[in-house]
């Protein structure tokens, strides 16, 4: 096939007319949205999903925060205050 | 223009410029609508998301000759297309939270569209076993095995050849070409549609066009 009929291939499809929708197209969909209704109604766990990378990411911040905080402050470490706080727990046994 | 289109075709010219014409025009008449107040789709997007679902299916209404012009090009069967647009708006009010205005709705729904028909020819590619080249009608036979005819070849025999080469091809080749040749976008707007890049774009429609080349030898020679 040489690129002539290729072409003239091609434009003849061009000249193709769409198919139009059907009467009532619109009430078909409104019917899959009431069957499927995906959007407006979210779940618990589809909304953690949605904020769980937001949530993750600003968990590690506060986490790095503390973290530097307790290194450069002066005052015990953070697993001696860690020590302190279960002694009583673990003293008793 | 239709009434310059008109005149073309009883002109000795004939044809090749009535069709330029045409196509002309159907750009023209693509853009204008294209051109829809903004505002319109935007205060309707509006009270959709305030909860006023029902508005929904106007936005449905203006928009469902547009989608049906984008996937009638990748189904044929009636019954079929009307699912295939079903499912393109139901995609879109699943994902109604992700448009953020910048673009024109129907741009965004366009894109939609798009992959919808993508998905659709990946999933005929999966169910579709190897097969031979399919039976066509005797004019579309006729045009094939005439190496002279490049012309008067009615849009639907033009389809019917191009739909038997294009079985052939990968969903990719198959919806590149469908955009650039037959749609006859441009490089940037079928890389807007399909989020390839234009280097892609162009080098998969080349490549396409190619294999395309040969699946309509393999036709001529059946």
């Amino acid at each position: 096939m040489n690129e002539k009929k290729l072409n003239a291939l091609l434009s003849a499809a061009q000249r193709e007319t769409p198919i139009a929708a059907a009467g009532g197209f619109e009430r078909l969909v409104m019917q899959q949205i009431q069957r499927d209704p995906a959007r407006m109604e979210l779940s618990i766990s589809d909304v953690l999903n949605r904020w769980f990378p937001r949530l993750a990411v600003v968990a590690a911040a506060i986490i790095v925060l503390c973290a530097v905080g307790d290194y450069v402050s002066a005052g015990p470490t953070l697993s001696e205050s860690a020590a302190q706080l279960s002694y009583p727990y673990f003293a008793e046994n | 223009m239709t009434a310059v289109a008109i005149h073309l075709e009883a002109s000795p010219l004939g044809q090749p410029l009535a069709c330029f014409a045409e196509r002309r025009v159907d750009k023209l008449r693509r853009g204008l609508q294209q051109e829809r107040p903004l505002s319109d789709d935007a205060e309707l997007l509006k009270r959709i998301r305030g909860g006023a679902r029902e508005d929904f299916a106007e936005l449905v209404r203006r928009h469902q000759s547009h989608v049906f012009a984008i996937l009638y090009r990748y189904e044929r069967d009636h019954h079929r297309l009307e699912d295939l647009a079903q499912d393109t708006f139901l995609k879109a009010w699943r994902s109604l939270d992700q448009f953020d205005g910048r673009a024109p709705f129907q741009h965004w729904l366009s894109k939609i569209a798009v992959h919808a028909a993508l998905d659709h020819l990946r999933k005929q590619k999966r169910s579709q076993h190897e097969i031979g080249f399919p039976e066509l009608g005797e004019d579309a036979l006729d045009w094939l095995h005439n190496e002279d005819k490049q012309s008067d070849l009615e849009a639907s025999q033009a389809r019917e050849i191009l739909d038997g080469a294009m079985a052939k091809l990968s969903a990719e080749d198959q919806l590149v070409l469908t955009l650039l040749e037959i749609e006859d976008r441009s490089v940037k707007e079928i890389s807007a549609l399909t989020g390839w890049t234009a280097v892609t774009v162009r080098v998969r429609a080349l490549r396409a066009r190619g294999r395309l080349k040969k699946a309509l030898e393999g036709l001529e020679k059946k």
